[in-house]
């Protein structure tokens, strides 16, 4: 039996509790997982080549989760990605999924939903 | 003189001799006269004659200077008499003049819509007016002295004595409110003042007047409200256009709520519980909904409906909460802030919720006024100082479209409007909200592209705020 590595998620979000809870919650699914202040702390980062799957807050202080998803595919680096947002409604949520992500999340969102989301992302690596 | 027609010429008979004598009246009244004196005589007049003659022309002088005089005095006699009658006829004149300006006077202190009144250098009155006679139901000896003291209501009673004591020791005019009982028992609020004026003898007299301020208080105090309510509405019209904001700042706190427990159910509900992990994710929960309820507590009081509450205000505390409210507003239009606020700032006096109000409407308009900027920066500068002026200024510098200098004052007119929403009341009770802290709200062009508006408002606490304070 091949045990495959567990995937590598993150998360990227200004706000700590959803910094710190996340990758938690995360972690409890089985995936390894872990936190980013901001946009352009995770493009400094090594992580950056192993991100399987991609957790963004869509608004942020400096670079937005959308500018980070452009600055990605401009790196030709595709990533199956996942937004979360506090701000949004369904129209947000459909604008986002017709950009390519995988889905939208509107806080609070229950764990299997997540879960679902995540699912529907590795499928696609 | 024989002075018979057929004696002509009259004749005189002297020593023997007779002589012809002839008087002419002279002036218009007669008042002198001439008398001739002749003889066919070669040795007229003879020694004694002319001697004779001499006399009674002396006697003539002295008769005509008599009449003269008996004239003059007649004249003047006459002249005295027509003069004291002048005179008396003035002097009744002015008698009658000063008794109907008495009356005159004594009517419009009656009558003026005013309590007026005197009092001895002590403070006895000595005077009231029948105004206050008949609107207390006091006559004016009851009034006297201390009686009026009896038309006071008894709440107000000790501090009017207070301040009349106060004002009679000062020597300088003073004023106070009371409440006075009208003859019917309705008590109104009054402004008493009273003003000196010094003697001829160097003490001083006090004279005052009373004036009902009742209907113009509860005019001010429906007016207090009416803003109140109004700068309720425009509140809540503020808070309306930060609710996706407002939505945000609940909806993270709620997120970690709802992973966290999440994750606790998961960590406990394993085949190996992992009772530690579960405890951290329980505080964190715990933690998160305390972040929740702060926020509420914060914007429940900004929704509060109230009335104005004084309290010492720290201006730089009050405008960072309102930028942590209007944070995200601010994140999602892109706007640079940039916030210099000055150490060490005295209070204000005021009420903080009402003057957050303001920086928040600023705020606001400040991102509006940049919306859709697209040739460069949206930079806002929130500041806080303290002027030469001994105030504490708030100022809000933006880079939007600013507006035409000499519309500036347009901007604070109610239902003045340049958005295709909105009311056009935020600027209007912001500045009547800042008048009523004794300050100033006003807008000027920037030396660049953009507006400013500046909030200047007396720094300080009341005596009893001061204490509080400490």
């Amino acid at each position: 039996m091949i045990t495959r590595k567990p995937a590598y998620v993150a998360v990227v979000d200004d706000d700590e509790s959803v910094r710190e809870s996340l990758p938690d919650l995360l972690r409890e699914f089985g995936y390894e997982a872990q936190g980013f202040a901001s946009a352009e702390e995770f493009l400094e980062a090594d992580q950056i080549r192993h991100a399987e799957c991609l957790v963004l807050d869509i608004a942020m202080p400096g670079m937005s989760g959308l500018d980070l998803q452009r600055e990605l595919t401009r790196r030709e680096r595709k990533v199956p990605t996942v937004f979360i947002t506090a701000h949004g409604d369904e129209t947000t949520r459909l604008q986002v999924r017709q950009r390519g992500a995988v889905d939208c999340l509107l806080k609070p969102f229950t764990d299997t939903a997540l879960l679902r989301a995540m699912q529907e992302a590795l499928k696609q690596t | 003189v024989n002075a018979e027609a057929q004696d002509w010429p009259p004749s005189l008979h002297v020593g023997g001799h007779t002589l012809a004598v002839f008087a002419i009246r002279l002036g218009l009244l007669g008042e002198i006269g001439l008398l001739v004196v002749g003889s066919r005589r070669a040795d007229f007049p003879r020694q004694t004659e002319g001697l004779l003659l001499s006399v009674a022309a002396n006697q003539a002088t002295i008769g005509l200077e008599g009449a003269w005089l008996l004239h003059g005095q007649k004249r003047l006699a006459h002249e005295l008499d027509q003069r004291v009658e002048v005179r008396t006829r003035e002097l009744a004149e002015a008698n009658k003049e000063l008794r109907r300006r008495e009356l005159e006077f004594q009517l419009v202190v009656d009558t003026i819509p005013a309590i007026v009144w005197s009092a001895h250098s002590d403070g006895r009155a000595d005077f009231v007016n029948q105004h206050f006679r008949r609107y207390v139901g006091l006559s004016m000896e009851e009034a006297r002295d201390g009686g009026w003291a009896r038309a006071v209501h008894p709440g107000d009673l000790p501090g009017v004595m207070e301040n009349w004591q106060a004002i009679l020791a000062s020597g300088r005019s003073g004023e106070f409110r009371a409440r006075l009982r009208r003859f019917d028992g309705e008590y109104r609020l009054f402004l008493l003042r009273a003003d000196p004026l010094a003697e001829a003898d160097g003490s001083l007299k006090w004279y005052g007047a009373c004036v009902d301020v009742h209907d113009w208080k509860q005019a001010q105090d429906a007016l207090r409200n009416i803003q109140a309510e109004l700068a309720h509405v425009a509140r809540v019209t503020t808070m309306g256009q930060l609710t996706a904001s407002i939505a945000h700042e609940l909806n993270q706190p709620l997120s970690g709520i709802m992973t966290n427990a999440s994750t606790c159910l998961r960590m406990l509900s394993a085949e190996q519980p992992n009772v530690t992990g579960a405890q951290e994710t329980a505080r964190r929960t715990i933690r998160d909904a305390h972040r929740a309820s702060e926020v509420i507590t914060r914007l429940r009081a900004l929704f509060k409906r109230q009335g104005t509450s004084v309290e010492a205000v720290d201006v730089n505390a009050a405008t960072q909460e309102v930028i942590s409210l209007a944070g995200r507003e601010l994140q999602k239009a892109r706007v640079n802030l940039r916030t210099e606020l000055s150490d060490g700032l005295p209070y204000v006096q005021g009420d903080r919720i009402q003057l957050q109000q303001v920086i928040m409407n600023l705020i606001l308009n400040a991102v509006e006024a940049m919306d859709g900027l697209a040739d460069r920066a949206k930079d806002l500068v929130i500041a806080t100082s303290r002027d030469e002026d001994g105030h504490v200024r708030i100022v809000i510098r933006d880079a939007g479209v600013g507006f035409d200098p000499a519309t500036s004052e347009m901007l604070f007119r109610p239902f003045h409007t340049t958005k295709s929403h909105g009311m056009g009341i935020g600027l209007s009770v912001s500045r009547s909200i800042v008048e009523s802290h004794h300050g100033r709200l006003w807008a000027e062009t920037n030396n660049g592209p953009g507006a400013t508006f500046l909030i200047a408002i007396p720094a300080g606490l009341s005596a009893d705020l001061t204490a509080r304070q400490s």
